[in-house]
C-alpha cells in the first residue's frame, strides 16, 4: 500500500464508481463525504513512510508509486496539503445537497481532486502541466447547464487554462537541457518566461484575469467556489515547489521585485475593480483574484515566515470562500440575482445569507477579528519591513476592497421589506452558522488553531 | 528544407487551415482539420518511428470524429460568411503566415529540429491561436484547441520521447474532444436545470 494509491488511485477509481450511481443522490453524497473525512484523517494522523497497524495486521505505507518509470510521491511534507484538500472536500460536498448543485458535482469533484493530488505528486515536475489540463477539461462538465449553451466566461477558462499547458511544458523542457549548461543565460531566460506566463495564466495573474468574473458570472457560484478554490492553490503550490527546487532561480535578483510588482498590481488593481463591482458573484470572483496577489506577495517575501503565512492562509481563504459562495447559492436558488439592486433589504428575508456574505467578504478584506485579519496583518509587517510603499499600496487594495463590502452591507440592510422572515432552510441556517463561527475563531485565536495544524508543517518549500 | 517534395503537405496544410477560415459548413471544416492531420503525418513519418507519428495520426483523426458525431447531430444549417469578414480573416491569417515564415528557419536552428516539422507546427499554432481569438462557437474553439495542441505536440514530441509524456498528450486530445462533444450535445439537451 502506498500514499499515491490512497490519495489518488482510490479516490479516481471511485469517482468513476459514483459517476454511475448519479441518480441515488443522497447515496454519493454519503460516500463523498464519508471518503473524504477518512481521507482527511488518514492524513493527520498517519505517519507516511510507517507501517500502518489495524489490530494484528501491519500494513507498510510506502510514500512512492513507480508508474512507466515515473514516481509520485506523496510524503510527509504533503500532510498539510492532503488534509487540507479533503477537508475542504468534505465541506464542499456537504454542501452540495443545500445548494441543489448537480448530481455530477460530487463524482467530478473527487475525481479533479484526485488528479490534482497527482500533479503535485508527480515526478518531474513537467507532468504536473498534463495533469492539471486534464483536471481542468474533468471540470468542464460541472459548468453546463443543460439546455443553455456554454457561457462566454466558461470558454475563456478552458482557453487560458489549457494555452498554460504547452508553454509550461515547452519551458519545462528548456529547462531540462538546461541542466547540462547552466551557464547557457540566455536559454535559461527564455525557459523562466515560458515558465512564468504559463503560471500567469494558471494563477490568472494580471494579465490573465480577466475570464475569473465571467466564469462566476456563468456557473452556478457553489461550483465557482469550489473551481476557484481548488485551482489556484494547487498551481501556488506547484510554484512553489518550482521555485524552491531551483536554487539558481530562488537567489535571482529578479525573483523578488518581479513577484512583489505583480502580486501589488493584483491586490490595487482587484481592489478598484471590486470597488465599483454590483453583482455579488463577481465579487467572488475579484475576492479569488485578492486572494491570489495576497499570496504572491506572500511568496515574493522568500522568507520561512512568509511561507508559513500562506500556508496558514489557505484555511481562512477556502472558509470564507465556501461561506460566500453558500451564500450565493442560496439567493441564486431562490431566483434573486445577488447584485446591488436585488439584494437591497434582503437582510430581512435572508438574514443569515446575508450576514454569511457580508462576513466572508469581510474576511476576505482582512476585517479585525475574522479569518483574514491574522495572515493580512502579518503579511503587511512582513511587506513593510521590506518595501514600505509596497505595503501603503496592498493596504489601499485592500482598503478598496473594503469599500465594495460596505457598500453592499449598506444596500442589504436597507430598510426596504417589512418584518423579518428567514428564507433559509434549517441545516442551511446549521452550515452558514458554522461558515460565521469558524471565521470569527480563526480570526479571534488564530494561534490556537495554527498550534492544531503546526506538526503538518514538515519540510515547507525553501525559498531563500 | 530536407526535400523540396515536403513543400506539398505543407502548402495543402496551409490551404486546409485558410479553408476553415473561408468556410462555414462544419462537414467541410472537419475535412480540413483531417487533411491537416495527415498532412502533418505526412511530414512526421519521415523524421519519427512510424508508429510514433501513427498515435499521433489515429489520436488527432479519433478526436475529430468524437466531435463530428456530435456535430452532425445538432448543427444543420451552415451560415454563409458575409464579404468583408472574409476578406479580414484571409489578409488576418496570410498575416500570421508570413510572420511565422520569417521565424520559422531561426526556431529550427534553435531548437534542432527540422524545418518541415517546424514550418508545419508554427503553421498550426498560428492558426490555432488566431481561430481562438475571433470564434465565438464552442465546437470551433474546441477544434482550435486540438489544432494548436497537435501543433505544440509536432514540436515537444520531436525532441521529448518519454511514452508517459506523450501518452498523457493523447489523453488530452481525446478528453479534449470528448468535452467538446459533451458541451455541443448538453447544449441542445433537455432536462433538469
Amino acid at each position: 500500500m502506498s500514499t499515491p494509491v490512497i490519495f489518488i488511485v482510490f479516490p479516481f477509481a471511485l469517482s468513476l464508481v459514483l459517476y454511475f450511481l448519479q441518480k441515488r443522490t443522497r447515496l454519493i453524497i454519503a460516500i463523498g463525504i464519508a471518503t473524504s473525512i477518512v481521507l482527511m484523517l488518514f492524513a493527520f494522523f498517519q505517519n507516511f513512510g510507517a507501517v500502518w497497524k489495524i489490530g494484528s495486521v501491519s500494513i507498510e505505507i510506502k510514500t512512492t508509486l513507480a508508474v512507466l518509470g515515473r514516481s509520485f510521491t506523496l510524503g510527509n511534507q504533503d500532510k498539510y496539503f492532503l488534509a487540507f484538500v479533503y477537508f475542504f472536500a468534505a465541506i464542499w460536498f456537504g454542501g452540495a445537497h443545500l445548494t441543489r448543485v448537480s448530481s455530477r458535482f460530487i463524482p467530478f469533484g473527487l475525481a479533479i481532486i484526485s488528479i490534482l493530488t497527482a500533479a503535485l505528486a508527480v515526478d518531474p515536475f513537467l507532468y504536473s502541466a498534463i495533469l492539471v489540463e486534464i483536471a481542468i477539461l474533468v471540470s468542464i462538465p460541472l459548468f453546463l447547464i443543460p439546455g443553455n449553451p456554454p457561457g462566454r466566461g466558461v470558454l475563456r477558462y478552458l482557453v487560458f487554462q489549457s494555452l498554460a499547458m504547452p508553454l509550461i511544458l515547452f519551458g519545462g523542457w528548456l529547462l531540462g537541457g538546461i541542466q547540462a549548461s547552466p551557464s547557457d543565460t540566455a536559454r535559461l531566460l527564455q525557459a523562466v518566461l515560458f515558465l512564468g506566463i504559463g503560471f500567469a495564466m494558471w494563477l490568472a495573474i494580471f494579465p490573465f484575469q480577466s475570464w475569473i468574473p465571467q466564469l462566476t458570472m456563468d456557473i452556478h457560484p457553489f461550483v465557482s467556489g469550489f473551481i476557484l478554490g481548488m485551482f489556484p492553490v494547487v498551481t501556488m503550490l506547484i510554484m512553489l515547489d518550482f521555485i524552491s527546487g531551483l536554487v539558481w532561480l530562488r537567489e535571482s535578483q529578479y525573483l523578488q521585485p518581479v513577484l512583489s510588482l505583480v502580486g501589488t498590481i493584483m491586490v490595487v488593481s482587484t481592489g478598484v475593480w471590486a470597488a465599483i463591482e454590483k453583482d455579488g458573484r463577481r465579487l467572488l470572483g475579484c475576492a479569488v483574484l485578492l486572494e491570489s496577489g495576497l499570496a504572491i506577495l506572500a511568496v515574493s517575501l522568500q522568507s520561512q515566515i512568509s511561507v508559513l503565512t500562506l500556508f496558514i492562509s489557505f484555511i481562512p481563504r477556502m472558509a470564507a470562500l465556501a461561506l460566500m459562495a453558500l451564500s450565493l447559492s442560496i439567493f441564486s436558488n431562490n431566483g434573486i440575482v445577488p447584485d446591488l439592486n436585488h439584494l437591497a433589504g434582503m437582510i430581512r428575508k435572508f438574514p443569515f445569507a446575508s450576514t454569511g456574505l457580508i462576513i466572508s467578504l469581510l474576511s476576505v478584506a482582512g476585517f479585525p477579528l475574522l479569518g483574514g485579519f491574522p495572515v493580512r496583518l502579518a503579511l503587511l509587517e512582513q511587506l513593510a519591513t521590506l518595501n514600505p510603499i509596497i505595503a501603503i499600496w496592498v493596504l489601499l487594495g485592500l482598503v478598496a476592497f473594503l469599500y465594495s463590502v460596505l457598500r453592499m452591507l449598506l444596500q442589504i440592510s436597507k430598510p426596504e421589506q417589512e418584518g423579518w422572515s428567514s428564507g433559509e432552510s434549517v441545516p442551511q441556517i446549521i452550515y452558514l452558522v458554522i461558515g460565521f463561527l469558524v471565521l470569527i475563531i480563526l480570526g479571534v485565536f488564530p494561534n490556537f488553531v495554527s498550534g492544531q495544524i503546526a506538526p503538518l508543517f514538515v519540510n515547507l518549500p525553501i525559498l531563500r | 528544407m530536407d526535400h523540396w517534395i515536403n513543400l506539398l503537405p505543407i502548402l495543402l496544410l496551409t490551404a486546409a487551415c485558410i479553408y476553415v477560415f473561408l468556410t462555414n459548413d462544419w462537414r467541410r471544416i472537419l475535412i480540413a482539420y483531417a487533411i491537416i492531420y495527415i498532412c502533418a503525418f505526412a511530414i512526421v513519418a519521415q523524421y519519427w518511428s512510424f508508429t510514433f507519428s501513427l498515435v499521433k495520426l489515429i489520436t488527432g483523426l479519433m478526436s475529430l470524429v468524437v466531435m463530428g458525431i456530435s456535430i452532425n447531430r445538432y448543427y444543420s444549417i451552415p451560415l454563409k460568411k458575409i464579404k468583408s469578414e472574409l476578406i479580414f480573416r484571409l489578409i488576418a491569417l496570410c498575416l500570421i503566415f508570413i510572420l511565422v515564415n520569417f521565424m520559422v528557419y531561426r526556431i529550427s536552428n534553435y531548437l534542432s529540429i527540422s524545418l518541415e516539422i517546424v514550418l508545419a507546427a508554427m503553421l498550426l499554432i498560428g492558426f490555432g491561436l488566431f481561430q481562438l481569438g475571433i470564434t465565438h462557437e464552442s465546437y470551433k474553439i474546441f477544434l482550435a484547441i486540438l489544432v494548436l495542441f497537435f501543433g505544440f505536440e509536432l514540436i515537444f514530441s520531436a525532441n521529448e520521447v518519454s511514452l508517459l509524456v506523450n501518452g498523457l498528450l493523447a489523453v488530452v486530445t481525446m478528453l479534449i474532444a470528448l468535452m467538446g462533444s459533451f458541451m455541443i450535445i448538453n447544449e441542445f439537451e433537455t432536462g433538469e436545470k
